[in-house]
């Protein structure tokens, strides 16, 4: 039925927030259905257990409940902080992170942008099919195979040391200085492919006509990833590398606690391991929930001052909020 | 369609939440023929085919008029994780938790908060509930023995006892600190077996110069990884000194304590480990090679040895149907040969949960049906007929002595499903060396290694006759505001030693054993971090008990 003109000029009325949200939501009201899945898993999982924060500061007994345990203030804070190396754990797991963020991080980008200039199509899908193939590995797998090959005496490195004749006088499982290299290299190997998805469909999205623009301009093929391609997924990129930072402190117990022995215990023991050591196995809840916060509050206060540092350097166009 | 999809949408999202709702382990009810459903907690062993339809557990079943079912845990470690994730998300837990070893202070913590049941009631009526158990303790244990249970069983602070123990006296459990050398070597090189460290030291340097398995020879071998009483740390340092990493404590002889780790005894067998480090008679694989690593270089596919000596669990760091590891024979220790008190291993639990759902009777019932003789003999080893039979007239055991019964299965290697593969809940009097005849059928290897392990029981005793330490301490147990006040001094302490330990053979920041200055330091060290006062608290720990 055709709108009288009175409907139309009501229309035209400047509306509330409110009323505005409700001509959005019926003009696409599936859009808002398919939010509701994600929405409600945010919530159940994210929002919801933040009421548990409070045993942090607690004597938690699950027989209690939250409610029902004593507080016990900074306790669990002091006992951290009471820890002969705590300073080592904050470095360790600092460490890691860094190198991740600075080896780890490029590597998918170079990565992405060396499929994106390839022009072979065969190549280029066997080449992205078999790098994201070791993401499917366990961890458990990996360490597996990591030990196997360096084990100076049964392994790989064992059997070329042999044929060729060179003594191997480190176990490198054991060494120090190999720990974060092997940690973080395995890591690279089994994620570069899997990362640069994000990176290639971004790629993606360049406009064929900058390239041709580039081109009648006499770009290389380099020019034309320096100044089309990169400058194209740089808000991509800055997305990224904000929440890296946001999780700086934030490295899981698996891999490191895996990859554990008495020698290389000084680097590989991190905040996470540490936790699950004190925390969870001993039944320590309490405890763990209370590192767990304190790395939170410091990666927060990373995210925010990277984020603003973002804003000033791009003047406001690529942070995250 | 735009509809359809959104209701597929909708009950996808309404699905998906429901979906989240917790499991639960708790069987509970009875059957329709009136048997209680217990659930049982256990970690899986691959050797075990199928605990449902197992021997053991339907003899259980027929026994106790219950029904069982099993909830899987992971094994090791992991086990302590899995159940504290558990507790702390107020999941229900199994009724019964079956051999699981979770460390004293985790049982006091759990038992105190009421997760794991107080059995003490059932303990208490010997004449019932209990009637099986201590039968079994008053008529085969010595006084001595006795006292050690009783006072075992109960909960330091509160006097409770949250477990069934499983309950050994077997020579079996002894054997950590004995190695065994390569015997093809020695008649090779025609060398003796060494009795003494220098000795010792002299004919791994002759296996070295040797090189009988070309540049794969390894002098000693072993792992301060290895778990199972196989760390090679307890091998080399205990002829020296009486060394227990989780019972660092010694008695000077006068009732006063110690800890081993400041001793010069200990500095001496530190010093002889970096020895053989720096002199490659021990591989560079030392501190990292893990149990699955250690049976690839102990029994090599090749079926030549690599090894001289090897300082393991010779049954649970090889693969035993490998003709190398018959190469080796038991080599006498001529350092602390510890006799240890009987063993008694708090690792079934019956929780609250079990409790609140009035079926407690019935799980202490099953747990002391275990402990029976017949139970027991089930638990370790299967049924009647399938793994073992009544033995025949006059037969004796490895051992010499009169032979109970006949295995006709090899007890460690063979898949069945007569056995949990745990072994707990259980009094084991003797173990097959002593009180089994093996059937020459039931593998090729089987009645060699009982003979082998039978000659390591003789020369364990006669060492132990000699070299028994008179000052080792029994675990000390702290009541819960001394473990509280202590937390962080305790973890300190024993942190850092343990590292210095690896520190001190690797050189790492300078630290080295031969040297006093260094050793001073790290004495220095750990009287700062409150040695003191953590002695003090142990001395009234071992005062008390």
């Amino acid at each position: 039925m055709a709108k009288t003109a009175a409907m139309a000029v009501q229309d035209l009325r400047p509306k509330t927030g409110i009323q505005l949200f409700w001509v959005r939501f019926k003009k696409c009201w599936q859009l808002h259905l398919m939010m509701l899945l994600p929405v409600a898993y945010v919530f159940l999982f994210s929002y919801v257990p933040m009421y548990g924060i409070q045993i942090a500061f607690k004597e938690y007994s699950p027989r209690k409940g939250i409610m029902g345990s004593p507080w016990v203030g900074l306790e669990h804070l002091k006992g951290f902080f009471g820890y002969y190396k705590w300073t080592n754990l904050v470095w360790n797991t600092m460490a890691l992170s860094l190198y991740s963020i600075c080896v780890g991080f490029p590597i998918p980008i170079i990565f992405a942008l060396i499929m994106h200039v390839n022009t072979q199509k065969g190549l280029k899908k066997v080449a992205q099919n078999i790098t994201v193939m070791p993401n499917y590995i366990s961890l458990v797998i990996l360490i597996g195979m990591i030990n196997t090959i360096l084990n100076p005496m049964t392994g790989v490195i064992g059997y070329f040391s042999r044929v060729f004749n060179i003594p191997v006088t480190e176990d490198i499982r054991g060494s120090e200085e190999a720990f974060r290299h092997l940690y973080q290299w395995s890591g690279i190997w089994q994620g570069m492919g899997w990362s640069s998805i994000m990176y290639i469909s971004a790629l993606s999205g360049v406009p064929d006509e900058l390239h041709e623009a580039a081109k009648l301009d006499g770009a290389t093929r380099l020019r034309r990833v320096w100044s089309v391609d990169i400058p194209t997924i740089l808000p991509t990129v800055a997305l990224m590398l904000i929440m890296r930072f946001g999780s700086i402190l934030s490295v899981g117990y698996q891999k490191a606690w895996l990859m554990q022995n008495s020698q290389n215990i000084d680097v590989s023991e991190i905040i996470s391991t540490y936790v699950y050591k004190q925390g969870i196995q001993q039944g320590e809840m309490s405890f763990g929930t209370c590192v767990g916060l304190l790395q939170s509050a410091i990666n927060v206060t990373l995210l925010c001052t990277v984020n603003w540092i973002t804003n000033v350097l791009t003047d406001n166009e690529m942070g995250m909020f | 369609m735009k509809k359809f999809l959104a209701i597929v949408l909708a009950l996808t999202t309404v699905l998906g939440l429901c979906a989240c709702g917790s499991g639960t382990n708790s069987a509970g009810g009875t059957t329709e023929d009136g048997k209680t459903i217990l659930s049982i907690g256990i970690a899986p062993n691959a050797l075990v085919m199928d605990l449902d339809n197992n021997e053991l557990t339907k003899w259980v079943e027929e026994q106790c008029n219950v029904e069982l079912k099993f909830v899987e845990y992971a094994g090791g470690t992991d086990v302590a994780t899995q159940i504290s994730t558990q507790i702390a998300s107020n999941q229900v837990l199994p009724d019964i938790l079956y051999g699981f070893n979770l460390g004293e202070d985790v049982i006091a913590k759990y038992g105190e908060e009421e997760y794991f049941m107080d059995l003490t009631p059932y303990f208490e009526d010997r004449e019932g509930a209990s009637k099986v158990f201590w039968d079994r303790i008053t008529t085969e244990l010595t006084e001595y023995e006795q006292d050690v249970v009783d006072r075992k069983i109960h909960d330091a602070d509160t006097g409770a006892i949250y477990a069934v123990p499983c309950i050994e006296t077997s020579t079996t459990d002894k054997m950590d600190f004995q190695m065994w050398i390569n015997q093809k070597w020695l008649d090779q090189l025609d060398l003796e077996i060494p009795t003494s460290t220098e000795e010792f030291y002299n004919v791994l340097k002759a296996f070295q110069k040797a090189k009988l398995a070309g540049d794969r020879t390894i002098p000693l071998y072993g792992s301060t990884r290895a778990n199972l009483g196989g760390n090679i740390m307890n091998f080399l340092m205990n002829l020296f000194c009486y060394y227990d990493a989780d019972r660092p404590w010694i008695d000077k002889g006068d009732g006063k304590l110690q800890a081993v780790y400041t001793t010069d005894e200990y500095r001496e067998g530190l010093k002889f480990f970096k020895k053989l480090l720096d002199e490659n008679l021990l591989p560079i694989t030392v501190f990292t090679d893990t149990n699955t690593s250690m049976k690839q270089v102990i029994t090599p596919r090749e079926g030549q040895a690599w090894c001289g000596v090897v300082a393991a669990h010779l049954t649970l760091h090889t693969i035993v149907d490998s003709e190398v590891m018959y190469d080796y024979v038991p080599m006498q220790t001529w350092g602390c040969a510890v006799k240890t008190d009987v063993t008694v291993d708090p690792t079934t639990f019956i929780t609250m949960d079990c409790y609140d759902g009035g079926r407690a009777d019935k799980a202490f019932e099953v747990l002391m049906k275990l402990f029976t003789y017949e139970g027991s003999l089930r638990v370790r080893y299967g049924a009647e007929g399938i793994n073992w039979v009544k033995p025949d007239e006059g037969a004796k055991s490895a051992q010499g002595l009169d032979a109970q019964y006949k295995l006709i299965i090899d007890a460690i290697s063979i898949q069945n499903t007569s056995v949990w593969g745990k072994i707990a809940s259980t009094f084991n009097r003797y173990a097959e060396g002593e009180e089994a005849q093996s059937d020459p059928n039931a593998s090729k290897y089987f009645a060699t290694r009982l003979e082998m392990h039978a000659e390591s029981y003789r020369l364990f005793q006669e060492a132990a006759e000699k070299n028994n330490p008179k000052n080792i301490v029994p675990p000390l147990i702290f009541t819960t505001e001394e473990k509280n006040d202590t937390l962080m001094t305790r973890t300190n302490i024993n942190d850092y030693w343990r590292k210095a330990q690896t520190d001190f053979l690797n050189n790492v920041d300078g630290m080295d054993i031969n040297s006093d200055k260094s050793w001073n330091e790290y004495l220095k060290k750990l009287d700062d971090m409150g040695l003191q006062t953590y002695l003090e608290l142990a001395q009234k720990a071992y005062d008390r008990q």
